[in-house]
């Protein structure tokens, strides 16, 4: 059951993942879904990486972002529980080191909240027409070269 | 205005995409319009970055990248296609055509915030626009989506109805050719079929009608143009159907050589399984060929059946082999539907209409409207 203390681990075999500028992107490399997280959600998988309990999250949230409580922790409970549908991570066994506290700097940041965008369409994209052979044989002018 | 232009696929590889997207960039250049490409590379095209029409053009290694499943690599791209955007500085995105690498558009999205005009040359399918996939993101994140015909709009409508207030018709069109038309060629008569040799284009359709037609016709010839993976399995069909003899795959034609491609046929065949809008119909109705195709996608909107073609019911090769054989048997019918083809393409098809409809839409969604 997942709780407010419950922590969060990437599911390191299957998942991976990289969060830069604020932004997650997600892989699930048995499947070849895409995800990314942007803003908010950037952060809080930031925060799962990091070890953070969804209480931690919540409370870090809080700080950095002009939102409610309650919001919050709904919103991190949602978030996680997809993470978890999608395998993306697993509910972490065992005490974690706590997480490193990171310095705030007034004022909040507006709060959007987070949003799993899934890409579940990428192995079928790739897949589509691929190239043949052929196509190194042709070629058609510029319109601006000569001849 | 500066304008990047997101291609799915782009020159000097051959297609409807690449061919509308090229013109559209020269005829917009020439009214003042600046822009960059970006494109995937591919694999004779992998130099990084060279010119079309004096328009930057950066290919990217956008789906090596994607299959390789290394997100270092990708961040890589996207920290690269970022830095583009900071640097160009564009006005507007216009994404040409659905496909992978708009996921790094949407990475992107956020490190240079403009106006996305996305446009859908066709739809594949009821399960390919659902939120959690890429495609059905970039419909729903652009700020305009135009579809090539009025029935890939109507598909794009049924299935992300949210996208009604704000998405168009812009039809697609060619420029007119400087070649003018040569008369047909009616008693030694000629197929055209021309495009990618993909399932959808149904050319494996025209074989089987030919088969049909050769013994009434023992002077019909067919010429297929075009490259793609079922090449190998239409040469196959062609010789189990004894027709090796009277087909000829010549490969990809480059957009130049077309009109006179299309002035040594009499017939110009798109027995198409799906299909957005054809660049191959609007190219053999302004060379006044009558086309003989399935009453699929935009094609229903661009032949006028009785009129400038006759159209009949997809996977139909006997209907196919029966309206080949009409026009076959009245050269005076198919020159007539030819000219209408070619009035027809003028009036409602035009070129310049088509210009002017993306100018006046990338005016109004850069000034917000």
């Amino acid at each position: 059951m997942l709780g407010l203390h419950s922590r969060l681990r990437r599911n390191e075999e299957e998942v991976a993942a990289k969060v830069m500028d604020g932004e997650a992107i997600i892989i699930n490399l048995s499947n070849g879904c895409y995800y990314s997280m942007e803003r908010t959600g950037g952060a809080i998988w930031g925060m799962v990486e990091a070890g953070y309990s969804l209480d931690e999250m919540v409370e870090d949230l809080l700080r950095r972002y002009d939102v409610a409580r309650a919001q919050a922790q709904a919103d991190v409970q949602r978030l996680a529980a997809e993470l978890l549908q999608e395998g993306l991570v697993t509910v972490a066994d065992g005490k974690l080191p706590p997480p490193p506290q990171q310095a705030v700097t007034a004022p909040p940041l507006p709060y959007e909240p987070p949003i799993l965008n899934a890409y579940r369409d990428m192995a079928d994209l790739l897949a589509l027409d691929p190239p043949v052979p052929g196509f190194k044989d042709i070629g058609w002018k510029d319109p601006t070269e000569g001849g | 205005m500066r304008v990047l232009c997101w291609s799915e696929t782009f020159w000097p590889r051959i297609g409807g995409v690449e061919v509308l997207t090229a013109q559209l960039l020269q005829a917009l250049g020439a009214r003042g319009y600046e822009f960059v490409v970006v494109t995937p590379d591919t694999e004779w095209h992998t130099h990084g970055d060279d010119h079309y029409n004096g328009a930057p053009v950066h290919r990217f290694p956008f789906q090596s990248a994607l299959a390789s499943q290394q997100v270092e690599r990708l961040w890589q791209l996207r920290t690269q296609v970022a830095q583009l955007k900071r640097r160009f500085a564009p006005d507007l995105v216009h994404i040409n055509a659905l496909g992978s690498s708009a996921i790094f558009q949407h990475w992107t999205a956020e490190a240079w915030r403009v106006p996305c005009l996305l446009t859908v040359h066709s739809t594949c399918g009821d399960d390919n626009l659902q939120h959690d996939t890429l495609l059905g993101h970039t419909v729903r994140s652009a700020n305009w989506v135009t579809a090539v015909s009025s029935a890939v709009l109507a598909e794009l409508h049924r299935l992300v109805p949210e996208v009604r207030e704000r998405s168009s018709v812009i039809h697609n069109a060619v420029a007119m050719p400087a070649q003018s038309p040569a008369s047909l060629p009616i008693d030694t008569p000629r197929l055209l079929c021309l495009g990618r040799l993909v399932s959808e284009k149904g050319f494996d359709l025209a074989l089987t009608a030919l088969a049909a037609l050769r013994p009434r016709f023992p002077h019909l010839r067919m010429t297929i143009a075009g490259d793609g993976v079922d090449r190998g399995d239409l040469e196959e069909r062609a010789a189990r159907l004894k027709l090796l003899d009277i087909v000829e795959f010549v490969g990809w034609v480059a957009p130049e050589n077309v009109p006179a491609l299309i002035n040594s046929a009499t017939i110009v065949v798109i027995p198409s399984r799906r299909e957005g809008l054809p660049l191959a119909g609007l190219q053999a109705a302004l060379m006044a060929r009558p086309v003989v195709g399935t009453r699929v996608g935009g094609l229903a909107e661009l032949v006028a059946s009785e009129q400038t073609g006759l159209l009949v019911d997809t996977e139909d090769s006997a209907g196919l082999a029966e309206a080949i054989t009409r026009l076959l048997q009245c050269g005076k019918l198919a020159v007539q539907m030819g000219e209408a083809a070619r009035a027809r393409a003028e009036g409602c098809f035009g070129w310049q209409r088509c210009v002017d409809a993306y100018d006046a839409l990338y005016q109004q969604l850069v000034k917000g409207g």
